[in-house]
């Protein structure tokens, strides 16, 4: 088997990597696809707890890098489906505790027994990145609609485009509300200055944040407005061809710009 | 003054154009080095944060040449405006390293008409097919056309036009250091600040929702940058 290695990345922090691995990984699982998740986040360690599933960490992805585990050894098998598999980053050790070829020799390994390799990147773009980067085959970048996530995830894609293709986009915490009200970049604002393929939308919800602190993704909850967006989301992965729910076009803010006066 | 066999091997000339430091092109660099040292250290600061003009002659430069230099101006606070250096590969070189550079200094205005007609008809382009992200930059002694957009946080710099067929979201230059002829000529003009030349334009923070529906043309008019629909002609 050789499964699809997927980065998912952002520039900045805090946009929403982690869950929207963690919602994906599950999402896919559901589609009895066989996952595995990699905390590419040393030192700042966080799958682990939006999957509900840090009291089972035994090894980690550096000590599998190390050789002192096998990798079998370091996966944490999800409670809810078996098929999916967590890697965990180690909490005590550095970005610099691995380099991009090992992580690319284990990406590899892991492909051979998983459909989906999904892993989650830190924030930033140094070693960090890259090392998460170097094994992916195919990247998704999140962003929210906000002005300075934006720009970085624009930073992010030209630096992906260098390596492989074209990432896909995730606008995430959309507000239509706002949008509405010009107080918040439109889905097109994003898009246009982005130019990359939308993969979906997800709305602004109070619910992922409680998922999250108890480890249940809302992906798993059929009823909540974010759980079905990552729903549509993961089928489009599968490559259904899923309608985007036209959220909004235009927003304010970005055009911030009017007309230009001059000083010497 | 360090002299070699009665030349100097650095002078200080207050040139129109500017203060202009004019290197030995014949001497080892490190002699040259030498004698920047000790002339600025004897000006007492006097050139700090002035900008001026560095005139390398028919030298070949090399990178690490150029970079001890820079140390040396860095340390006494100097700015360099432009380099002035009649070898294509030096001039290459210090164009990379972000300085503009010239191939000859400045003429008095009735025969730099002349110079310039000429380059016109000859001029180079450096035309890109491709969008520019934010991080990315490109820096061109001559006129830029590029298909595709320029994000915030993208930077171009041309010594002449910049032609951007889709959208100008980031900073460009053109006319860079001093060139006010120069033009800039968008599909969609909306930029947070704009250079032509010696001017710098930033946007009007009270409007929004500006969205230009048609190509514009930024240009200096009266000492200032305007932007005017672009009608087909300059």
């Amino acid at each position: 088997m050789s499964g699809r290695a997927i980065v998912i990345t952002s520039g900045k922090g805090g946009v929403g990597k982690t869950t929207a691995t963690a919602n994906l990984g599950l999402g896919l699982a559901r589609h009895d696809r066989k996952v595995v998740l990699v905390d590419g986040d040393i030192g700042l360690r966080n799958l682990d707890i939006i999957m509900g599933l840090e009291n089972r960490i035994v090894y980690h992805l550096v000590d599998v890098v190390r050789g002192r585990c096998q990798v079998r050894q370091a996966l944490v098998k999800d409670k809810r489906f078996p098929h999916l598999a967590l890697l965990p980053a180690s909490q005590v050790d550095q970005k610099e505790a691995i380099n991009p070829e090992q992580m690319r020799e284990l990406v590899a390994q892991l492909k051979e027994d998983f459909d989906f390799v999904l892993i989650d990147c830190p924030a930033g773009i140094e070693q960090g990145f890259r090392n998460a980067v170097a094994g992916a085959d195919e990247a998704i970048v999140i962003t929210t609609p906000d002005v300075s996530p934006v720009r970085d995830a624009d930073r992010v894609i030209g630096l992906l485009q260098n390596s492989m293709g074209d990432p896909q986009l995730i606008i995430n915490r959309m507000a239509a509300e706002m949008v509405q009200r010009g107080d918040m970049l439109g889905q097109q604002d994003v898009l246009d200055i982005l130019a990359v393929n939308l993969l979906g939308i997800v709305p602004e919800d109070d619910e992922v944040i409680v998922a999250g602190n108890r480890g249940a993704p809302v992906v798993l909850n059929d009823r909540s407005r974010s759980g079905q967006a990552y729903g549509r989301i993961v089928r489009r992965i599968l490559g259904e061809d899923v309608p985007i729910p036209e959220l909004n076009g235009y927003g304010g803010f970005l055009h911030r710009l009017g007309k230009l006066f001059s000083r010497r | 003054m360090a002299q070699r066999g009665g030349v100097d091997l650095f002078t200080i000339k207050g040139l129109k154009s500017g203060p202009t430091f004019l290197f030995d092109d014949q001497a080892s660099f490190p002699a040259v080095l030498t004698a920047v040292e000790e002339e600025l250290s004897r000006s007492n600061g006097f050139f700090r944060d002035s900008p001026v003009i560095l005139h390398f002659g028919s030298r070949l430069l090399n990178k690490e040449e150029w970079w001890n230099l820079k140390d040396v101006l860095h340390r006494e606070g100097l700015q360099p405006r432009y380099a002035v250096a009649v070898a294509p590969a030096s001039r290459e070189l210090l164009y990379k390293e972000g300085l503009p550079v010239r191939e000859h200094l400045p003429l008095p205005a009735h025969e730099s008409k002349k110079i310039q007609a000429t380059a016109a008809g000859g001029s180079t382009a450096l035309y890109l097919r491709r969008g520019f992200r934010s991080g990315q930059k490109e820096v061109f002694d001559g006129e830029v056309v590029l298909v595709g957009d320029v994000n915030q946080g993208a930077e171009i710099l041309a010594g002449g036009d910049i032609i951007i067929v889709g959208t100008l979201r980031g900073m460009v230059h053109a006319g860079y250091p001093d060139n006010a002829e120069a033009v800039v000529i968008a599909l969609s003009l909306v930029p947070l600040q704009l250079r032509i030349g010696p001017f710098i334009a930033r946007a009007d923070e009270e409007q929004n929702h500006r969205r230009p529906q048609r190509p514009e043309i930024a240009r200096i008019k009266d000492e200032r940058i305007v932007i005017e629909p672009y009608q087909g002609k300059l």
